[in-house]
């Protein structure tokens, strides 16, 4: 199978300890919303709104360049992975296969 | 292929005696051979019926008279079909099994006699289902809008896997996709679909799955019609994207799930939103602080010079000179204006700091353009002789001049 660029491939979930993303951009997003929230609401001295503007367009840079630089990663299990999560008991090879005809 | 068939004595008058294999091989070629065995279609009642562990399915189809060994191999098509007594159509060819010298039907495809049967077991299946509360929109539920890590459960080799790959890599790459390969059709679809789901429900941090398959015939899709699939989906610990077949065909694997896609792309579509919608929610959330935080600077030099006004009007006339309240107001006036320009500045030198520095902002900082007489830009002093015309590029215009000296 062939991949277009920009993707990573892992063989197990076990190689993904870094969290994908959008996490991340979950964060920083749901927080500019909340300046944005604040903003709205109004009733804030200028200083603290003058704060909130510089929170808010660091937020949204942070944002930015998440969408811009992430990658997709795609994790394949292994064909046996009932058996290793302990789905199915392990196929047993000595079985009496009755399969000779063939 | 070894001796000769057209004659049936030696030279001596003795009958030739054939090897074993010799007569296996002309049985089996003169079976090949005729074209209405090559490709038979076969109506009967499945006896004897046994699928070992190789995946092959051996059987026999027999009427009131006659009996006709079967096999069909695990790439065979239809196997869930196959049970004692049950009446089905098969498609295959006649040979000889020259090991044992049997003559077999080679099935490739089985279908369940009668084209009402599948579809009144499917009838069937599905009200129970429905009766049991497996298809209520009650239960349906909402899809994350920004899923991490997205479960695919379909077969790894193929159109689908790619197409879903593709689709998120251009519009989410924000994700990690989970590849649960599957076989998709055949009697080890069903089974093997349900594993998939038990295995989703042991990872943790999973938020939404996608089942898929492409397009195929109603037998082909059979997997996403039996009852353990469906209860399978039914039991998933996160929301799942039905994409079976294609738009027209609808499973029982469709009915259950919470979202049904027409086709495995549009589930990739439907499971998270595009970065560009995102990227312009962000944009959208940016010049909203912008207009807010303008009019808030507005709004305070309004104020300010309202208050102003106020006191000016309201100045009791006391013993202070006019012109000392005069140079207060002035005084007070000017320490406001400060502040609101102290804040704006601040927020041009954050926006400033955020933009990309591009020319215009680099010419702002003092920076020239220095030009060629051709117009084009100059980046060697090499490049001009005493004499030349020489443009030179601010923020805000240009001006030309001539070169007096070179030193270079």
């Amino acid at each position: 199978m062939s991949y277009a660029n920009g993707i990573v491939m892992a063989d197990s979930p076990k190689n993904s300890d870094t969290k994908p993303p959008a996490k991340s951009f979950e964060n920083s997003f749901s927080q500019l919303e909340e300046v944005v929230r604040k903003l709205e609401t109004g009733g804030l001295s200028l200083d603290e709104a003058t704060k909130l503007f510089e929170s808010g367009m660091k937020l949204a840079s942070k944002c930015n360049e998440i969408l811009s630089s992430s990658e997709l990663k795609i994790t394949r299990l292994q064909a046996n992975f009932a058996e290793q999560m302990n789905l199915v008991p392990a196929a047993d090879d000595s079985d009496d296969s009755d399969d000779v005809d063939a | 292929m070894t001796g000769n068939y057209d004659s049936s004595d030696d030279q001596s008058g003795h009958k030739t005696a054939y090897t074993v294999s010799a007569v296996a091989d002309y049985l089996k070629a003169s079976l090949e051979s005729d074209p209405r065995l090559a490709d038979l279609t076969v109506i009967g009642e499945v006896s004897g019926y046994r699928n070992p562990s190789s995946g092959h399915h051996y059987f026999a189809l027999r009427d009131d008279k006659s009996v006709i060994r079967c096999v069909m191999f695990r790439s065979g098509r239809g196997g869930q079909f196959l049970a004692d007594g049950s009446q089905v159509i098969c498609r295959g060819r006649i040979s000889i099994y020259t090991a044992r010298g049997d003559l077999q039907y080679y099935v490739d495809q089985v279908e369940p006699d009668g084209v009402g049967a599948l579809q009144q077991a499917y009838e069937e299946m599905r009200k129970r289902l429905e009766s049991e509360g497996l298809f209520e929109l009650d239960r349906k539920r909402t899809l994350p809008e920004l899923p991490s890590r997205i479960a695919v459960i379909t077969s790894p080799t193929g159109a689908v896997i790619q197409d879903i790959i593709n689709v998120l890599a251009r519009r989410y790459p924000l994700a990690e996709i989970i590849l649960i390969p599957t076989s998709v059709q055949g009697d080890r679809a069903a089974p093997e679909i349900v594993l998939a789901f038990k295995a989703l429900n042991a990872m943790a941090d999973i938020d939404v799955a996608i089942v898929a398959r492409g397009g195929g015939s109603l037998e082909d899709l059979w997997a996403f019609n039996e009852e353990i699939v469906a209860r399978a989906i039914f039991a998933s610990n996160v929301p799942v994207i039905s994409a079976i077949g294609h738009e027209t065909d609808t499973t029982i694997a469709d009915y259950v799930a919470d979202r049904r896609a027409p086709t495995p792309s549009a589930a990739a579509e439907i499971v998270a939103p595009d970065v560009r919608d995102l990227g312009a929610y962000v944009s959208g959330f940016t010049s909203r602080i912008d207009e807010i935080i303008s009019r808030n600077i507005r709004d305070s030099r309004t104020q300010f010079e309202m208050a102003i006004d106020r006191m000016n009007l309201r100045a009791p006339d006391t013993q202070l000179p006019r012109q000392r309240v005069d140079d207060l107001l002035a005084r007070a006036r000017l320490a406001g204006q400060r502040l609101v320009e102290s804040s704006r500045l601040r927020l041009e030198t954050v926006e400033a700091s955020l933009n990309a520095l591009g020319p215009a902002k680099i010419l702002g900082r003092g920076y020239t353009i220095t030009r060629l007489a051709d117009g084009n830009a100059a980046t060697s002093a090499k490049q001009f002789s005493t004499g030349d015309k020489l443009g030179v590029t601010f923020a805000d215009g240009s001006v030309e001049t001539t070169v007096d000296e070179v030193d270079s």
